[in-house]
């Protein structure tokens, strides 16, 4: 359960290698133990206050049972932290079709299969939160990385309807839009403009579950700036190299 | 049902005691324990076994309930007298023994609907430990505002209100003896700006607060209803609060562990916790499983909940309470680590038997159940 001072006791983390969730997860620490299950294809190290579990987006046969089990062994999840996601190679997924699906079937249809059990539990407990980290890619696809984008449109409009329809169950949902994020996911790219590091975004997290956001960009200035991209005509959005 | 010559009354649990107190005084009858506030049910006054401003003398609400009836979660009810044990399960048990449907009160008789109260300043905490200890016995009530923003040699400093029921003959013979003089009534408009209970307008008010109380003053007459309840004439007082709101932290320190007290005071005021109720009384004996009261030295304060900082500074109070043999009240508590309930509370796991016999099942459940779980769950 959460508690009193807004401290949350069990934290699942879906993508348990996920640097934006580690950081996280030590600021919500500064305020109260948190128990985390951290759940992914790669072990991670476990401790007092850390469980591993395994995990697989693209295994969806796996989710309900995998779901049940978490739920069932450490009772009320009372946040849960969907940091699943690949970049993509975005010269092969243009030629290679498998390679492109398999970038939507882990960024969003994974996450759809697995959040929609989830949703359920928290439904029934009847309380939580689900941090879906969606991307300003979901905004609008440009040409440099649309297969990424579309992963993340796909997976950004399903976790605006997804809290949508939990509101009045106590359950809420906050989509993340970070722009570039310095991880190694995106090592070795060059640094797109208003580039932040998993510290920042975690706070800005940290400051959304506290207010009660439903949605946040990171930085703040992206949600003005992305409001002026939308808008732009094809003819110059497309030339957007960044 | 008042038996006025017994001095007892059976009633439904879901009678308020604003409504009993009402209805008891014409007839010369009062409750024996009553909290800081009438806007509770006698059901949740059992349930938490709550105590007043008079536990070192008369113990807490269940030491005073005759018997009880109760829907136990396989649907029976039980009619439950303080032999049994799930009398004493169900007394502070936090409802999760079952329902409490009816139940028979001992009450006490009272010539008038006032207090005579002793005010008293006291300089810093060991004055005021003092001050409580010395003559406790001469005063039924007794109680201190502190000033947790005190610091150094104040420390602690505080406002001791102690008093005993008014007899016929302490009133002026013009005053109708047993009616309540009409409650003033305020209310908190909605309008009321966060962040209003901070440090400053804290320090502000507990120094105010101080000067303002008598040096020592005896004998002065308060009607039952200001001594008792001060905060029930200010309607949706919480607002202060802002939208984020306010918890309270009560604990009790075990008597010979005035230390951990004197360290939890240090650590809050200098951690500028604006603290704008603390209010510090000393208990009497101990009852039932895991009722809260213990002879010690009970603390309540009342914090805004966004306060920065808070959850690890109430963490590591938790600990300090733990260490001295001391608890956190249940009844108040939104966010104790789990790990620390079977110390504070040791015959938990007798309760816990009697808990899970009457809920074989599991159907009771609540959000303290779960976020510290206090029930076995099921196999």
């Amino acid at each position: 359960m959460r508690t009193g001072v807004g401290g949350f006791q069990t934290v699942l983390v879906l993508g348990g290698g996920s640097e934006i969730a580690a950081a996280l997860l030590d600021r919500l620490r500064r305020d109260g133990r948190v128990t985390a299950i951290l759940a992914g294809r790669s072990p991670v190290a476990e401790s007092a206050d850390t469980v591993f579990v395994p995990f697989d987006a693209l295994d969806r046969a796996s989710h309900p049972a995998f779901v049940e089990d978490v739920f069932s062994r450490h009772g009320d999840i009372d946040l849960v932290v969907a940091a699943v996601g690949v970049l993509g190679d975005q010269e092969r997924d243009e030629v290679d079709a498998g390679s492109a699906v398999a970038v939507i079937e882990t960024n969003f249809v994974g996450l759809v299969s697995v959040l929609i059990p989830i949703a359920e539990r928290m439904r029934r407990q009847g309380h939580g939160t689900i941090v879906v980290l969606s991307s300003v890619a979901a905004e609008r696809p440009r040409r440099a990385n649309f297969v990424y984008g579309a992963s993340k449109a796909g997976l950004d409009a399903f976790a605006q309807g997804l809290g949508d329809a939990l509101v009045g169950a106590g359950v809420h949902v906050l989509v993340v839009r970070p722009g570039f994020v310095r991880t190694k996911m995106t090592a070795g790219r060059a640094a797109a403009p208003f580039a932040v590091t998993p510290d920042a975004v975690a706070d800005a997290i940290a400051g959304g579950l506290r207010s009660g956001a439903h949605t946040i960009w990171v930085p703040p200035v992206l949600r003005g700036v992305m409001a002026v991209m939308r808008h732009l005509p094809r003819s110059i959005f497309r030339m957007i190299r960044a | 049902m008042i038996d006025a010559e017994r001095a007892r009354v059976t009633l439904g649990a879901g009678v308020s005691l604003d409504s009993l107190v009402d209805r008891l005084l014409p007839h010369g009858l009062f409750v024996r324990v009553s909290p800081g506030t009438r806007y509770v049910s006698v059901g949740g006054a059992i349930a938490a076994d709550i105590h007043g401003k008079n536990h070192h003398v008369d113990g807490a609400f269940c030491k005073h309930v005759d018997s009880l009836d109760l829907l136990t979660p396989t649907g029976d009810v039980l009619t439950v007298a303080k032999d049994s044990d799930v009398f004493w399960a169900t007394a502070g048990g936090m409802g999760l023994t079952g329902v409490v449907l009816r139940a028979t009160l001992d009450l006490e008789r009272v010539e008038t609907a006032w207090m005579v109260v002793d005010t008293e300043r006291a300089s810093n905490l060991d004055d005021a430990l003092a001050r409580f200890v010395d003559r406790d016995d001469a005063y039924r009530f007794s109680v201190a505002w502190i000033d947790c923003l005190a610091r150094g040699r104040n420390l602690g400093r505080s406002v001791l209100m102690r008093g005993n029921h008014a007899r016929r003959a302490d009133l002026p013979s013009s005053t109708p003896p047993l009616v309540s003089p009409p409650r003033l009534k305020l209310r908190t408009p909605p309008w009321v700006p966060g962040g209003l209970v901070n440090r400053w307008s804290i320090t502000a008010f507990n120094e105010a607060y101080y000067r303002r109380a008598p040096r020592d003053k005896r004998g002065r007459l308060e009607s039952l209803d200001r001594y008792l309840y001060p905060l029930d004439s200010i309607s949706d007082w919480n607002r202060l609060y802002g939208r984020q709101g306010f918890l309270q932290y009560q604990f009790v320190v075990p008597i010979g562990e005035e230390d951990a007290l004197r360290a939890i005071l240090e650590r809050v005021s200098s951690a500028g916790c604006p603290a704008f109720l603390a209010v510090l009384k000393r208990f009497g004996a101990e009852q039932g499983l895991i009722s809260f009261p213990m002879p010690g030295w009970t603390l309540a304060l009342d914090v805004p909940a966004a306060l920065p900082g808070l959850g690890p500074l109430l963490d590591a109070l938790d600990l300090i309470v733990a260490e001295s043999g001391g608890r956190v009240y249940l009844a108040k508590d939104s966010r104790l680590r789990p790990e620390l309930l079977e110390q504070m509370y040791p015959k938990l796991d007798e309760w816990r038997e009697i808990q899970a016999r009457l809920d074989p099942e599991g159907r009771m459940q609540s959000d303290l159940a779960r976020r510290l779980s206090l029930v076995r769950r099921p196999a």
